[in-house]
């Protein structure tokens, strides 16, 4: 039912991530989503089911498009000092920088599915880092989620943000 | 004002509608599978929406919007009074409403009790 979808998914989804990234999940109103996208309310509800939804598909694009291709450059660095640095500077960057920190901090505890998807990305950056420092893999990535975490904090105006 | 609670045992989402908004509304009760509830979210925007053509039930626009409503090809079903209360429920296809829009005692409970609900489904 309804009319046909006239807008494009992928660009809906891009939007809403970096919109997440920077005010977080509650500070993201569906009055925010629709402005952000342009598209109708009833179509975002239609495609997506909820906020929630939208989430999902903003945090599962994220990690394809931003932290899987990102680890796996991690992945070819041998040198432990190169990939430590490479990791801080790229992991869980891009137009939604933060977004995988803010779903572990906000919805991880209450969201199975966010859960699932924050656990994904961080075991992708403790196998990222397991060439370059073995079994002190997890500890490092630890460390490279502290340094993001730190960096954020230290440049709020550093994430992408959209003026409305 | 709506009460959603949910049977686990018969796998239903109920919607009982409180008082004059069974009037209002021209319903009594709501009955909908889990297994058809797509999501939900708490929405106080959703009211400064156009309502489309009223189907059945009462409209005084920014008193109460109660009812069935057709708009683009999709049937809505709201019960809103205070639009800050306001918790949309999106349905499967296969269900009477494309979309419920109802006005609940607390929205943040209402719909972590929807999601964990699905969830589980």
């Amino acid at each position: 039912m309804g009319r046909p979808r006239a807008f494009d998914t992928d660009q809906v989804v891009a939007a809403s991530a970096a919109l997440f990234a920077t005010h977080g999940y509650e500070g993201t109103s569906v009055d925010d989503l629709v402005t952000a996208t342009g598209v109708h309310r009833g179509s975002l509800y239609k495609v997506f089911g909820s906020k929630r939804g939208l989430h999902l598909a903003a945090l599962r694009t994220h990690l394809d498009h931003e932290i899987h291709p990102a680890t796996a450059a991690i992945a070819t660095l041998t040198d432990p000092e190169q990939a430590l640095t490479a990791a801080i500077a790229s992991y869980d960057n891009g137009p939604a920088a933060g977004l995988l920190l803010l779903a572990a901090a906000e919805r991880a505890p209450r969201d199975p599915e966010a859960a699932a998807l924050v656990a994904e990305g961080v075991a992708a950056l403790e196998d990222a880092l397991r060439p370059s420092h073995g079994d002190a893999a997890p500890r490092l990535a630890s460390t490279v989620l502290g340094a993001r975490l730190r960096l954020r904090a230290a440049q709020p105006t550093a994430t992408p943000s959209k003026e409305h | 004002m709506a009460l959603i609670s949910v049977d686990r045992e018969r796998g239903l989402l109920n919607v009982e509608f409180q008082g004059l908004d069974k009037l209002w509304t021209l319903k009594s009760r709501l009955e909908i599978p889990l297994a058809h509830v797509r999501g939900a979210t708490h929405d106080p925007g959703m009211a400064r929406e156009p309502k489309g053509i009223r189907v059945g039930g009462t409209h005084f626009p920014g008193v109460i919007t109660a009812g069935r409503f057709r708009r683009h090809g999709e049937r809505l079903f709201w019960d809103v009074k205070n639009p800050d209360k306001a918790v949309v429920v999106e349905l499967a296809d296969a269900e009477t409403y494309d979309r419920l829009v109802v006005e609940v005692d607390d929205p943040r409970a209402t719909v972590a009790l929807i999601e964990r609900s699905i969830a589980r489904g």
